[in-house]
This record gives C-alpha cells, sequence and structure tokens, in this order.
C-alpha cells in the first residue's frame, strides 16, 4: 500500500460507536475490528507489562500477513494493539514470549471510551507492507539495527542493492530501510583510516564491480544514480526509514547530482574546492545550507551530524533524547512513530548520531530532540506521495559501537525503547487513517 | 593596570583597616569554607597587615582570588611584602607561581632573576621557576631553566627536578640518570623515582634499567632498579637485583625488604607472590623475634599463593618448631593444613587439623573443616567425610553432609540436609546444584537408592560416561514411569552436557516414552532439541521447542526454549559481527 492508498483510506467515513449492538471502531467498518460486546479479543498491552514489546511488533505484523486485521491503539497503554482472538495469534504469542490479555468486546467499548476522553487514537492496519532493506549483498543481517530488529521480531524482508534500485525493483516494496551506506561513494570515509582491513578492501571491490556493471564511471557516479532511485520511490508513494550514515549522505548525493564531493580516493578528481556552496538542496528530503567535511582523511561528511563522532576536535558527548508529545487524533502519523514506554531514551553514536537543527529544512516534523542541544535525533517528513523517516545513531543498545565488536543480541533487550522506534517504522505503513494534519 | 591593582589592594587594605578584629587567617579559611569568597579575600588581605609572612594567609588568598578572578590584585601586595622580607623564599616562591599563573612570562622571568641576583647559589629560585613555567605546559623551556641552575651552582644540584623534567619532554634515559644521583644523595627520593620511570615507554625500558644497574652506581642505584622492575610487572628480576644490593646494616635492609614485599603484593599475580615470598624469607632471616615469625607467616602465604607449597610447607615447619605466639601459630597451622591439602596430603593435613581445630579461628576451622570431607568425597572416602562433619551444624557443614548421604543413596537424610543447609551455602553454582537434586529426589519417591548414589559419586569424580550407566542402572530397578523418566531426562542431560549426542537421543527419546506428559518431559524436551540443534537438524529443534513452549507454558525451562529457538530459527545471531558503524 503506497502512501497515496494510504490517504484514500483516511478519507473514509468515521461511523459513531455504539453500544448494545453491532458497534464498529471509530474509523469505521472499513478498517476497524467489528466489536461485539460478547465477541473475544487480544489486548497487546505495550506499557511495563509487556514481556517482550519488540516481538509484540512481530505478531501483529504476523497476524496481518494471515489477512487479518488489527487496531493500534495510540497512547493507550504506551500504544498497545488490539487483535482479534483466533487461535493462531494465541499460539504466535506463546511461542514468541509476548504479553497477551484476552478481553471481550464490552472490554474494548470501554477502552473506546478512554480513547475518546484523551489524548489518544485508534488505527486500524490493514496489511502487512512488503520490506525492503538497502545492504550489500554481503552483509548479515546483524551489521544494521534493522534488520536485527525485523530478525528478532521475526518480520520477513528482501534484502535489496544497488541493481535492484536501478532495474526498478523498488516497485515491488512499500517500506525501504537503508543503514550505514554511503551514498557519496567514499566507502564511509574510511578508505584511508582503515585501508588494508578486509572488509573495506571487499567493500571497494563489491561497489567497484556494480559501478563497471552498470557502466558507471566510479562508485561516486553509481551511488548518485541509486540515491536518485531511492528519492524516486519516495515521490511516488513510498515510506523510507533511515538511520546512521544513510541519512546524511543520501541526502548530500540527491544535492550534489552536478558536483563533484568525492575525494580524489573514490572517484579519481580532487572534491571540488567549491562544492558546499555549489549543492543544489532543492531536490533533497530533510536538509539544505549544509557545509561538506572537506578532510578525505575524516570519516565525517558535513555539519549534519550534530555529534561528529570521528572528529576527535568536534566529537560532542552522549546526551539523552526525549520523543515528543503529538496529538493522538490531530497528527496520528507522528504519533505512530513516537509510540513508546519510556519518553526520555539514552543518546547512541553512529557514523551519523544527531542532525543540527540549523540544517533542517522549514516543513521537517522533529520526532525526538535532546533538550537545549543544537541537535535533534529523530525526524519525519513528507515528500512527493511518500513519506521519509530518518533516526539518528547506529544501535540503540550499544551507544559506541566499534568496527568489529560483537552484535547486540536482542533477546537480552527484548524492552528496549530504542529499537521500539524502528518497529515503529515498520508497522505504521500497514496503518489506514484519516487525512494527516502534520 | 597597575592603577587598577593598586587601587584593588588599597581597597581590600581599607577593609581590613575597618574591621581590625576580623584580620586572622582562621576566619578567612572559615568564610572560604561557606563559600563567601569576597569576604575571605578580605579576611585573608587584614591578616596580612597583621603578619606580612603569615603564610597560610598567603595561601588562602592567592586561592580565593584565583576563584574570583582576580588573581593578579595580589601582585602589588606580593611586591610590597617581599621589599620588607627579602630573605623569605615563601614569599619568592608565591610571587614567581603567581605570575607563572598569570601567564605573565616576563614578569615570572625577572623576579626569578632578582631571586637568583639575592640568593645566589641557591636552587630554590631555579626550582620554583621551572616549576612555574612547566605548569604553563613549556616543559622544554623548564628543562633549560633547570640547566642554568645545575650550571650555576654544582653538578649534582636540583637531579629530582631535571629528572622530571626530563620525563616531561619524553628523554627517559637522562631521567634515569638524574633519578640514579637523587636517590643516591638523599635514599627518600626512591618512592618518587619509581612513580616516574614506572611510566618508562617499553621501548626505553632497556636503557633505562641498564643506567641504574650500571656496575659504576652506588648500591641505592641499583635498589631503585628493582623497585622499577616491580612497576614494571617483572617482579622476580627485581628480587633478584634487589638481593644483591641489600646494606649491610639489618635496620636498613629490613625497611628496604619491607617496602619490597608490599610493592609486590599490590600486582596480584603468582610471580609477583613468589618474589614477596623471597623477600619475607629473607626479611625472617635478618629479624628476631615478633618481627621474624611474621615474615616468616607472611612468606609462608605468598609461596602459597604463587603455587610453591614445598617453600611454604618449609616456611612454616620454621615456624612450627619454633616458639612462636599463639596467634600467629593458629594462623600458621592453617596456612600449613591448608597448603598441605593443596598438595594433595589429605591424610596429613587431616591429622593437623585435629591437632590445631579447637585453637584455629572459628572461621579458618569452618572453612578448612570443609575443605577436608570435599577431599574425602573427592576421593570417594565417604565414612571419613562423614565422620569430619558429624559435628558440624553449619550450614556448609550441612550442605556437604547433604552430599555424602546422597552418595550414600540416602536420599531421605540427603534430603533434610539440603533442606536445613537452605539456599545460602557456598556458592550460587553449588546452591543451584542442590536445588536440581532436590527437585531430583523429590520426584523419586524412595528413601534409598544405592545405584543412583553410586552414579552421582562417578560423576563427582568427573566421569559422566560411568556416571550415566549407573543411572541406567537405578532406572532398572524403578517401577513408576514418572521416577524413571526424570532419571532418563537426567542421564539425557549428562550426555549432551559431554556432547554423546547419539547417546543423549536415545535416552531423551525414552524419558518421553517413559512419561510425555510427567514434570520430566519438559527439561527433556528441551535437552532433545539442543541435541537436534547441535546436530544440524533445526526443523525437528523448532518442532520440539515450540510443543515444549505450548505444551508447558509455565515450566522453568520456557525462558531457555524460546531463547534456543530465536537462535535456531536465526533472529538472534550466534557469533560476532566485523562491519563498521
Amino acid at each position: 500500500m503506497k502512501r497515496r492508498e494510504f490517504l484514500h483510506g483516511l478519507m473514509a467515513p468515521v461511523l459513531a460507536s455504539g453500544l448494545g449492538r453491532s458497534v464498529a471502531g471509530r474509523h469505521g467498518g472499513v478498517a476497524a475490528l467489528v466489536i461485539h460486546p460478547q465477541a473475544g479479543f487480544l489486548l497487546m498491552p505495550m506499557d511495563d507489562r509487556q514481556s517482550d514489546h519488540l516481538k509484540a511488533y512481530g505478531v501483529t505484523y504476523r497476524m496481518l500477513e494471515r489477512g487479518g486485521t488489527a487496531e493500534w491503539l495510540l497512547n493507550y497503554r504506551d500504544g498497545s494493539f488490539l487483535l482479534p482472538d483466533d487461535p493462531a495469534t494465541r499460539r504466535d504469542a506463546a511461542l514468541a514470549g509476548v504479553g497477551i490479555e484476552p478481553i471481550t468486546g464490552a472490554d474494548v467499548i470501554d477502552i473506546r471510551g478512554t480513547i475518546q476522553a484523551n489524548n489518544m487514537d485508534a488505527v486500524p492496519l490493514e496489511k502487512a507492507p512488503t520490506v525492503a532493506v538497502y545492504a550489500p549483498p554481503s552483509a548479515a543481517p546483524w551489521d544494521d539495527a534493522v534488520t536485527m530488529a525485523l530478525q528478532y521480531a521475526g518480520i520477513g524482508y528482501d534484502q535489496i542493492w544497488d541493481p535492484e534500485v536501478l532495474t526498478d525493483g523498488l516497485a515491488d516494496y512499500e517500506w525501504l530501510h537503508l543503514h550505514h551506506e554511503d551514498f557519496t561513494g567514499q566507502f564511509s570515509k574510511f578508505y584511508l583510516t582503515y585501508s588494508g582491513s578486509a572488509w573495506l578492501a571487499e567493500m571497494v571491490r563489491q561497489n567497484a564491480r556494480t559501478a563497471r556493471a552498470f557502466g558507471f564511471s566510479s562508485v561516486a557516479a553509481l551511488k548518485k544514480r541509486v540515491a536518485e532511485g531511492i528519492r524516486q520511490f519516495v515521490e511516488d508513494g513510498g515510506f523510507l526509514f533511515a538511520m546512521c550514515t544513510a541519512t546524511e549522505t543520501l541526502e548530500i548525493a540527491l544535492a550534489a547530482a552536478e558536483v563533484d564531493v568525492a575525494a580524489q580516493y573514490s572517484d579519481g578528481t580532487p572534491m571540488d574546492p567549491r562544492a558546499s556552496e555549489r549543492l543544489n538542496w532543492a531536490r533533497t528530503l530533510a536538509f539544505e545550507n549544509v557545509t561538506l567535511e572537506r578532510s578525505a582523511a575524516t570519516a565525517s561528511f558535513s555539519n549534519i551530524d550534530g555529534h561528529q563522532v570521528n572528529n576527535p576536535g568536534r566529537r560532542q558527548t552522549l546526551g539523552a533524547f526525549r520523543l515528543f508529545d503529538f496529538s493522538a487524533k490531530i497528527d496520528p502519523v507522528p504519533t505512530m512513530l513516537v509510540q513508546c514506554h519510556r519518553s526520555v531514551i539514552p543518546d547512541y553514536y553512529g557514523l551519523t548520531t544527531s542532525f543540527s537543527r540549523s540544517t533542517l529544512k522549514p516543513g521537517v516534523t522533529i520526532l525526538a530532540e535532546e533538550d537545549g542541544a543544537p541537535w535533534v535525533k529523530y525526524i519525519h517528513g513528507e515528500y512527493g506521495d511518500g513519506t521519509w523517516t530518518f533516526l539518528g545513531g547506529h544501535d540503540p543498545e550499544d551507544p559506541q559501537h566499534q568496527i568489529g565488536d560483537p552484535p547486540t543480541d536482542l533477546s537480552l533487550y527484548p524492552n528496549s525503547p530504542g529499537y521500539r522506534l524502528i518497529l515503529n517504522n515498520v508497522l505504521f505503513p500497514a496503518a489506514k487513517k484519516r487525512e494527516l494534519k502534520t | 593596570m597597575v592603577a587598577r591593582r593598586t587601587a584593588a589592594a588599597l581597597c581590600l587594605a581599607g577593609a581590613c583597616a575597618a574591621q581590625p578584629v576580623l584580620c586572622q587567617s582562621g576566619e578567612g579559611r572559615a568564610l572560604e569554607r561557606s563559600g563567601r569568597h569576597e569576604q575571605a579575600a578580605t579576611a585573608y588581605v587584614n591578616a596580612l597587615q597583621l603578619d606580612g609572612t603569615d603564610v597560610a594567609a598567603w595561601i588562602g588568598l592567592e586561592r580565593v582570588l584565583t576563584r574570583l578572578g582576580r588573581l593578579e590584585t595580589i601582585a602589588p601586595m606580593l611586591d610590597s611584602a617581599i621589599t620588607s622580607h627579602p630573605a623569605n623564599s615563601f614569599l619568592r616562591e608565591t610571587q614567581l607561581r603567581v605570575w607563572g599563573a598569570l601567564g605573565q612570562d616576563d614578569s615570572l622571568a625577572a623576579a626569578a632573576e632578582r631571586w637568583i641576583v639575592y640568593a645566589p647559589g641557591s636552587p630554590g629560585p631555579y626550582r620554583h621557576w621551572a616549576s612555574a613555567t612547566a605548569r604553563r605546559g613549556q616543559s622544554a623551556r623548564a628543562l633549560e631553566i633547570l640547566l642554568d641552575g645545575r650550571a650555576q651552582i654544582d653538578g649534582t644540584t636540583l637531579a629530582p627536578e631535571l629528572a622530571q623534567a626530563y620525563v616531561m619532554v619524553g628523554d627517559w634515559a637522562d631521567a634515569a640518570m638524574e633519578w640514579a644521583t637523587a636517590v643516591t644523595l638523599t635514599e627518600s627520593h626512591t618512592a618518587s623515582a619509581v612513580v616516574s620511570l614506572r611510566q618508562t615507554p617499553q621501548l626505553s625500558r632497556d636503557r633505562v634499567l641498564m643506567i641504574l644497574i650500571d656496575p659504576g652506581r652506588e648500591a641505592v642505584a641499583h635498589r631503585l632498579g628493582a623497585e622499577v622492575l616491580v612497576a614494571w610487572e617483572r617482579p622476580e628480576e627485581g628480587w633478584t637485583l634487589l638481593d644483591s644490593a641489600l646494606p649491610e646494616d639489618p635496620a636498613q635492609a629490613a625497611a628496604i625488604l619491607d617496602r619490597f614485599a608490599a610493592r609486590t603484593r599490590r600486582l596480584d599475580t603468582a610471580e609477583a607472590a613468589r618474589a614477596q615470598g623471597y623477600a619475607l624469607e629473607r626479611l625472617a632471616e635478618i629479624t628476631v623475634g615478633l618481627d621474624a615469625e611474621r615474615a616468616r607467616l607472611g612468606a609462608a602465604r605468598a609461596f602459597a599463593d604463587a603455587g610453591d607449597l614445598g617453600a611454604a610447607r618449609r616456611m612454616l615447619e620454621i615456624l612450627a618448631e619454633e616458639d612462636v605466639t599463639q596467634g600467629d601459630a593458629a594462623s600458621a597451622a592453617a596456612t600449613l593444613i591448608r597448603v598441605t591439602l593443596e598438595s594433595d596430603k589429605v591424610e596429613e593435613a587431616e591429622t593437623r587439623f585435629r591437632v590445631w581445630q579447637d585453637r584455629l579461628r572459628v572461621d579458618d576451622a569452618a572453612r578448612l573443616r570443609a575443605a577436608l570431607a570435599q577431599a574425602w568425597i573427592k576421593r570417594g572416602e565417604l565414612e571419613r567425610a562423614s565422620n569430619l562433619l558429624a559435628a558440624d551444624s553449619s550450614i556448609v557443614g550441612q550442605a556437604l553432609l547433604g552430599w555424602v548421604r546422597l552418595y550414600q543413596g540416602d536420599l531421605a537424610s540427603a534430603t533434610e540436609h539440603f533442606r536445613v543447609a537452605g539456599p545460602y551455602a557456598r556458592s550460587r553454582e553449588e546452591a543451584t546444584r542442590r536445588t536440581v537434586m532436590l527437585a531430583l529426589m523429590q520426584s523419586i519417591g524412595r528413601d534409598s537408592l544405592p545405584e543412583l548414589g553410586d552414579a552421582l559419586l562417578q560423576l563427582e569424580f568427573g566421569d559422566t560416561s560411568s556416571a550415566i550407566s549407573g543411572i541406567n542402572e537405578a532406572v532398572a530397578v524403578l517401577d513408576d514411569p514418572g521416577e524413571r523418566a526424570h532419571l532418563l531426562s537426567l542421564a539425557g542431560n549428562l550426555a549432551v552436557s559431554s556432547t554423546e549426542y547419539v547417546l543423549a537421543e536415545g535416552l531423551l527419546h525414552q524419558a518421553l516414552a517413559a512419561d510425555s506428559l510427567g514434570s520430566a518431559a519438559p527439561a527433556a524436551e528441551y535437552a532433545l532439541a539442543v541435541v537436534y540443534a547441535s546436530t544440524g537438524r533445526p526443523q525437528q529443534a523448532i518442532g520440539h521447542l515450540e510443543h515444549l513452549i505450548l505444551t508447558y507454558s509455565h515450566s522453568a525451562v520456557v525462558p531457555e526454549a524460546r531463547r534456543l529457538l530465536d537462535q535456531v530459527r536465526g533472529a538472534i545471531p550466534k557469533t560476532g559481527g566485523t562491519r563498521p558503524e
């Protein structure tokens, strides 16, 4: 379901609730669960009583995959899910160790009353989105927080890379995730500091082979074209979620369509000395007025990142970020994206950790920020018929992840609030809602 | 600037004149502690009006003015005080420190030069000038100042300061030479020298060592080398060097040995413990009476910690022959028994224990009794262990007695002793083992099962294969399917832990066939899933894990089963990743 259909669904008539007879959810008979007072339901609470928050998303997703419908009760017990009571869902929840509470239709009517009276809303979930993760074929799932979360929650995805993007393969998907790819074609600027490392040599070899196969003069040229394909995916109604370096470099690559921003080691020519001034920010999703990092030896791309983890002179310490409290009934999309059982979350580094406020475009919605800091952590916006969401940092449960560190075992963090933010993004394209006000 | 400083000084002086009764440095300290820095400054100035050489008042004033960001206002007061007391080195030192803190290099140099002219031949001006300069990060300039001072005075002056300056510029060889000179002149510099030279980079260490142990140098420099070697975590080399450089005077040698032993104690390695033992043994030889006893006892403990049980026993036997004091004798006896036991001489250790047990400290006696009982159990001498523990009502004793009874096949008595021992006796792992055995005994409705006791004793000996055979023999005498299932599940789990997967699979299938609905079934099914997961049959593992979770949803093994299910499905990683952020 692309965003066009998503918006169409928002226009569905809202049916009023009624008691003592067939009661429809406030989103009407089209999407919401039909409530009979004696019917059975499963409430999947997402507050501190939930034993495995992350797998709860998987149970809901698989229920949608089986053709069922559910409701996301925004801000009700920290973003609970309401599912019809069926043996398959009970079995799935039991196997996953996810806490469920069997309730009756009468209980659901009470819940609706609570939702009506508070800053809450009930959003129907209709269809499991088709998910693609952009990553090199050799990447293990443990390299990326999103694939780790998807694996752990049991949400299926396809791994795609440059060839699929260049051959219109994105059209098959509704949700696309990017993580630590460098769309400026400079191999995350590790080329000098990690020269000789086997993983870097493989990364260079793989990218160069693809560039040659598609007739590009350099990896930088290849990645600009791939970035353009991703931008088109969003414009056509796709849901884009990006973390870490992918956020920053995707934007730089889009702005640099006509400018050489890559160091000499990457494309054979030095970076345009006036590159920062010549970038065209009209084509980007989130940022503008950015100054590029000119040193090829510094693993930093621009002043978009507020923390500059690999820049000893400018590196900022980690704090904590606060999720913004949106109006659930007026701004359901941002509300979905910030559903969590914690409102303040400890920060974590990535090659791009945060986003400087001074580089944000005016229409960007800030989902989470560090109070008083000149940077924000989590942002969202619309572009064409689609939407994009950017989350800074690499791994919410490994704040200072280093190359070669062991991967995070999410079975040790089943209640991770940071990973919940990622999974909110996976599930929100499943929602069918009223018109967005944000 | 000068006018403003003078005005500030006058202002402070005016405050003093207005309240002469408060002009005490003690008052200033009290105000400073309460955070009233302005008032504290006034009080210190008032104190200095009464006595221009009041050290506490000068230090306090310097401190609070620094906090107030007005340190420059102290400068004219210092000028005035030095004019009145030109020989006061404290005032001159303070003046240099203040100019240094203010970053006024020209004023700092001029003040130092005036001091040098006033006190030619004194190292003080050079020492404090260099110190103020070094504090500003100008290490090379500080070194120049000190070298100039040495050239002006004599060839050995300012050695400790020069050593520190050479360290700051990374010249470790010259630093070592200066420290050797410094300790030769004053041995009390040794501690500072060790702290300084401990940071020597690996590449420079051989050079530094050669300088310190140069045969042309005094023994005191060699002793410094010994202590530096300990600081570099080479304690045995340090001892060898120290052994050949000890002074003749026993009192001086004893102090040096004591310090060396203390330094090695901090390292917490077997090599350091051995070096400590050697030093304390030598200390015992050159001292008499209580000092010698304590040194010998310390040596015995150090040798025991180093694993050199022969040397430890040698020390303790000397102590046992001597007429040592009661407390030390008991301590020595406890150590000797422990060392004897660790030498696997259980019989001899028990004999010594029975002689000393009434005089040992209570906790030493309890610990040794438990260790002896454990040693007898390990040898299969259950009666001897039982005799030792007979009068022991401690929870540790009860826990051990429970194991003895279990190995004797007396399940009723074992259950009772384990219950009395409770969950806190001995380590957490041991408490968990007892809980597992309690559950097993409860599931077998018999007071006695010698076949099981024999099998578990084999397990205690580390012979898993014989233990599994023994459990099978115990199964053969049981009729109840549930009881049989429990023992078969135990045998299957033992086979899994020793990676005997084929054997394990058979035993676990037998356990499930004996009783697929009883309380043994979840653990058996989990172990079977482990076998399948470990032998490349993930689908069968998943089937059993799902069945287990859904069928025995309240079983204690369900969390483990979920984790294994995640691993088999690939939902969580098994190995470390290698990619960048």
